[in-house]
């Protein structure tokens, strides 16, 4: 009997040891997970370069449009019936640089200015049906701390198929619904003046999770 | 069935089964990395005459002067704090902070010397250098820059004229990157058109440019208008050249000719007649 005390406590473990930490916990099981049935896809270029070298970059910013698509599947469990709920929401990580800036990779000589404000970075995400939380504005994180939710779950439940409302999050798919299961990512970059000149970097996350 | 090592196995394999069914959960990520390049941008933009000839032909123009004025506007962008400044230089053919003389229209003398200091060129900026007003602790007022009017000579005879503030900054040939040494004390402070020596507070105008909307032409800290002056006086001392100061240590005369003094006792060395050439780079740094 101790044997299966010991081997039960121990996976009970293993999933909360995998969880990631910046992406929400899912809290229940009751969608089936990426690879038994739901997808979670993410097209277009993974690394996205944003160079600056001319002062009208710098006054004007840069956007890059569609650049990359969120698109997702998602399948309810059997049991129970009916109570299947996702979230998807993003966040940064600058690698434990200050949780306001940028990280930086690189300094271009020696200026005493300040490092670029995480904030600096905006993103849209736009679908045919708009079910984004962010509606069709541009909206930013101003730290690493915080989530911004695209779709959320907890307390609601709104199915597919109407192509008339916000935070869709309930089991569907791209493929029957595609605008309301896909999210076209803009990016809109615009340096202020005086920033210290060099290379930053930021890492985008965007999570999958179930929560109700 | 007894508890045997098989048994504990089974059951330890079930609750793996019967774990990794309960636990199975919606929860992926996707990952975009954004790299961001910030060069830093200083753009110069000089509109005017990149030559400027000033012919002295006529004795009014020796005793008055010549000066251009308006004849270089300057504009800058940037996205950085920066300095500006004007140096003084020449190729050095006559010695370090010389004009050059490559033509002479008569076989000097022994009154009559070809070296003629660079500072005998002399530049009035509007508006003044912000950093004064700002407060850049490494500054003085009526010291740092060229905002100071032309000074008039008051004695033609004796090249006795009130002190001015004018004369252009000159490095050595050698490094005419060198930056202005601005500093506390009136009399040896060296000049920046804009910013100043130091990444002190105010010491430098911040990132911005002449474009961007709201720009006042009479108070812009991205737009200069410079004026020159060439004042040779007679006989040809320059009077108003700098002697040497901070850093300029070696900043040559016009040799025994140099000011009102000397110029008083003999009045017998002064500059000979002939073409002189030297040139004006301003640069424009990042303040660090």
């Amino acid at each position: 009997m101790k044997w299966f005390i010991y081997c039960y406590a121990l996976f009970i473990c293993i999933p909360q040891l995998n969880a990631q930490t910046n992406c929400n916990v899912s809290l229940t099981s009751n969608c089936k997970p990426t690879g038994a049935g739901s997808q979670y896809i993410i097209t277009g270029e993974t690394a996205i370069n944003f160079t600056f070298q001319s002062f009208g970059d710098f006054i004007t910013g840069s956007n890059l449009f569609g650049v990359n698509i969120l698109k997702l599947v998602i399948e309810e469990n059997a049991t129970p019936p009916d109570d299947c709920r996702w979230r998807l929401n993003t966040h940064m990580d600058n690698n434990a640089a200050a949780p306001t800036k940028w990280e930086q990779v690189y300094a271009y000589g020696l200026s005493s200015a300040g490092l670029p404000e995480l904030d600096i970075l905006e993103m849209r995400f736009r679908n045919q049906c708009n079910t984004s939380l962010t509606g069709s504005n541009y909206v930013s994180l101003g730290t690493t701390a915080s989530n911004l939710d695209i779709v959320e779950s907890i307390g609601l439940s709104n199915n597919s198929g109407t192509c008339s409302g916000l935070n869709v999050n309930r089991p569907g798919s791209y493929l029957t619904n595609y605008g309301e299961y896909s999210f076209a990512i803009d990016y809109k970059l615009k340096p202020t003046l005086n920033i210290q000149p060099g290379i930053y970097r930021l890492n985008v996350r965007f999570c999958v999770t179930e929560g109700n | 069935m007894k508890n045997t090592p098989l048994k504990k196995a089974i059951l330890a394999l079930g609750a793996i089964v019967a774990s990794n069914v309960a636990f199975a959960q919606l929860q992926e990520e996707k990952n975009v990395t954004i790299t961001m390049d910030l060069q830093p941008i200083l753009q110069l933009k000089m509109e005017g005459p990149d030559q400027l000839d000033f012919t002295f032909d006529e004795i009014n123009e020796y005793y008055a002067g010549i000066v251009k004025y308006g004849a270089t506007v300057l504009k800058v962008s940037s996205t950085v704090s920066f300095d500006l400044w004007a140096a003084g230089l020449s190729q050095g053919q006559e010695g370090a902070r010389l004009w050059d003389n490559p033509v002479e229209y008569a076989t000097p003398s022994a009154a009559a010397i070809d070296e003629i200091p660079l500072t005998a060129l002399e530049l009035r900026q509007f508006p003044a250098n912000p950093s004064i007003a700002a407060g850049c602790a490494t500054t003085v007022a009526n010291s740092s820059d060229y905002s100071a009017p032309f000074q008039p000579v008051t004695n033609p005879g004796t090249s006795v004229m009130s002190a001015g503030n004018n004369a252009i900054y000159c490095p050595l040939p050698g490094s005419p990157y060198d930056a202005p040494l601005s500093t506390a004390v009136a009399a040896t402070s060296e000049k920046y058109i804009a910013g100043g020596s130091t990444t002190g507070a105010d010491c430098a105008v911040l990132g911005g440019s002449y474009l961007i909307g709201g720009q006042n032409a009479n108070t812009s800290s991205y737009r200069y208008v410079l004026d020159y002056r060439i004042l040779p006086n007679l006989p040809v001392t320059f009077p108003s050249h700098l002697a040497a100061n901070a850093v300029n240590t070696t900043a040559p005369y016009v040799t025994a000719a140099d000011g009102a003094t000397t110029l008083a006792a003999d009045g017998s060395i002064y500059a000979n007649p002939g073409v002189y050439t030297m040139y004006v780079k301003y640069i424009l740094a990042q303040d660090q």
